[in-house]
């Protein structure tokens, strides 16, 4: 661009220029830095690439919302009718929280790689050419806030901390619908492009340059970034996944979790003392109450609670963190502990802790958790008297469902 | 080049937007939002972080690196930057160990300073093969 002597706006006008012409060689004078053609040069910055980037976004954020939108509906009071959680299969709850922790981790890299590749269009020029382009242009804010927040705290929380003052579930949850909004304006606006940009023509129309490492300031080709980035997200998600993935977990070096470690080889969210429990919990006062729906009441103690007759359950912990942890369980069923106060088949339970106040104190259990075979009150794990971390003396255990709602320190079963 | 606008692209930015308003009405009225000035810190600051520190950087790196760097070892080098990068932020959680409770050692169990070390060191290790072979293999 050549630069002519610059006139004043006044000047100009008084030429017999329109306004709209003087405002736009205003414009071209202001398109200075980043805003300047050639400003990055790398021919990485591509649509093509952008484009490849976003599907695999899209593919992991679609995931990521399916799979939190499990978590979140399996965490709501059960009566949603078919929209209840099933009590099998019980490996679901896992599985789709599993995949939603490392479908998350591996968007890191892609999201950073697709910002970089599409970084200079936030400096396009002219900066919008009409209203279709503002709103376009302007849910990318709450798309890229929104995208970094998600990836950003849902990481930060899985090693359990929480530097923030806000409630993370409720932002986490929140957040996710102005994400996945912005991210719906996005797709339909740049459908059009991916599909130019993907489609074979457009492979054949820009050929890779032959020799890319001799054309002055390249330096990866396409293929290059787009097996550095994937490789990138395999070396995350394979340090990481094993906390859910067993045959994995030795390669888990950076896991917030080990499927191993923890009281008798089980990790625990909350500990006693974290839960307050410790001297109500090794009470020998401590009595189990069942409430029937009559309001009828039967208190037992932890010798008559194991003189009942025992069950068997291979089940796992799973975690909205990421991790789970497979057990062998053994206890007393739930829908045999409420039918002795009357409770027929159908009914639900609520089940109560020791622990006071705080959002996981209790849990309750829909009809199809109540009547599973596998929902037990458990007192042992693989073999031994529950840790007091893990809930002694009794805890609940049912397939296919949220960590946190496999209440600890059971003192109370209410049937509803 | 403009794009052209496919017939979607109205009934998607309406759909979004609906989508997006509810999610902030949702969260402005969340009884148990807790501080939504720290909501908005985390909201607004990982884009200004990334605009304003990360991408200007990168780019600092990229021109220093496109200066310095031998063309022939460039790629693997870029490629394995992107790696540790990656690892780096995705490990930081863990190494910040923030989560930590005296009472639950099954929280971050793990040596993760002494991990992230192994881990980087195998990716370098995989990356110093392929620069010393990309220096090898006679030029084209």
């Amino acid at each position: 661009m050549v630069r002519l002597p610059r006139r004043a706006v006044g000047e100009r006008l008084r030429r017999g220029r329109s306004v709209g012409e003087v405002l736009e060689e205003e414009l071209a004078f202001a398109r200075v830095g980043p805003f300047k053609d050639g400003a990055f040069p790398s021919p990485l910055h591509s649509e093509r690439i952008a484009s490849i980037l976003g599907v695999a976004l899209g593919v992991a954020f679609l995931t990521c919302f399916a799979t939190g939108l499990i978590s979140h509906f399996a965490q709501q009071p059960t009566d949603l009718g078919f929209l209840s959680m099933p009590a099998a299969p019980a490996w679901l709850f896992r599985f789709t929280q599993g995949l939603h922790v490392a479908a998350g981790t591996a968007a890191i890299p892609l999201l950073i790689a697709k910002l970089w590749t599409v970084f200079p269009k936030l400096f396009a020029w002219p900066p919008v050419r009409d209203l279709a382009h503002v709103v376009e242009r302007l849910s990318l804010i709450p798309l890229v806030a929104g995208s970094l927040f998600m990836l950003t705290t849902g990481l930060i929380n899985t090693s359990s901390w929480a530097p923030w003052t806000f409630s993370f579930t409720a932002a986490h949850f929140w957040t996710s619908l102005i994400t996945i909004g912005a991210l719906i304006v996005h797709i339909g606006a740049q459908l059009p492009v991916t599909r130019r940009a993907l489609s074979r023509t457009a492979a054949r129309d820009q050929p890779e340059p032959a020799n890319v490492a001799d054309t002055r300031g390249a330096g990866l080709s396409r293929r290059g970034m787009l097996i550095s980035v994937a490789a990138a997200a395999g070396v995350a998600t394979l340090t990481t996944i094993g906390q859910t993935v067993r045959p994995l977990r030795e390669l888990a070096l950076l896991a917030p979790r080990h499927p191993d470690m923890g009281p008798q080889g089980i990790p625990v969210n909350k500990s006693a003392v974290g839960a307050s429990v410790v001297d109500t919990a090794m009470s020998p006062d401590y009595r189990l109450t069942l409430v029937g729906r009559d309001g009828q009441e039967r208190t037992l103690s932890l010798e008559e609670l194991r003189a009942l007759p025992r069950h068997e359950a291979v089940l796992p912990i799973a975690c909205v963190e990421g991790w789970s942890a497979s057990a062998r369980w053994g206890g007393v069923r739930v829908r045999d502990l409420a039918a002795m106060v009357g409770g027929p088949d159908g009914v639900e339970v609520m089940v109560r802790s020791l622990q006071k106040g705080g959002s996981y104190s209790s849990s309750q259990l829909n009809a199809a958790h109540v009547r599973h075979d596998d929902t037990l009150l458990a007192l042992e794990i693989n073999g031994e008297t529950l840790h007091i971390d893990h809930g002694f003396p009794a805890r609940l255990i049912s397939p296919n469902r949220p960590g946190v709602q496999q209440t600890k320190w059971v003192t109370r079963l209410e049937v509803i | 080049m403009k794009p052209s606008r496919s017939r979607a692209f109205w009934p998607m930015t309406i759909a979004g937007l609906a989508l997006s308003a509810y999610g902030l009405v949702g969260l402005l009225g969340e009884k148990q939002i807790g501080d939504l000035m720290s909501w908005l810190t985390y909201f607004a600051g990982g884009l200004l972080l990334h605009d304003l520190l990360w991408a200007p950087l990168v780019a600092l790196g990229s021109f220093v690196l496109v200066r310095v760097v031998p063309a022939r070892v460039r790629p693997v080098l870029q490629g394995a930057l992107i790696v540790t990068a990656t690892v780096l932020l995705v490990a930081y959680p863990v190494l910040n160990g923030g989560g930590r409770l005296p009472d639950n050692p099954s929280i971050l169990p793990l040596d993760y300073s002494r991990n992230i070390v192994i881990v980087l060191v195998a990716v370098w290790a995989v990356a110093g093969v392929l620069i010393v072979r990309a220096a090898l293999v006679p030029r084209r």
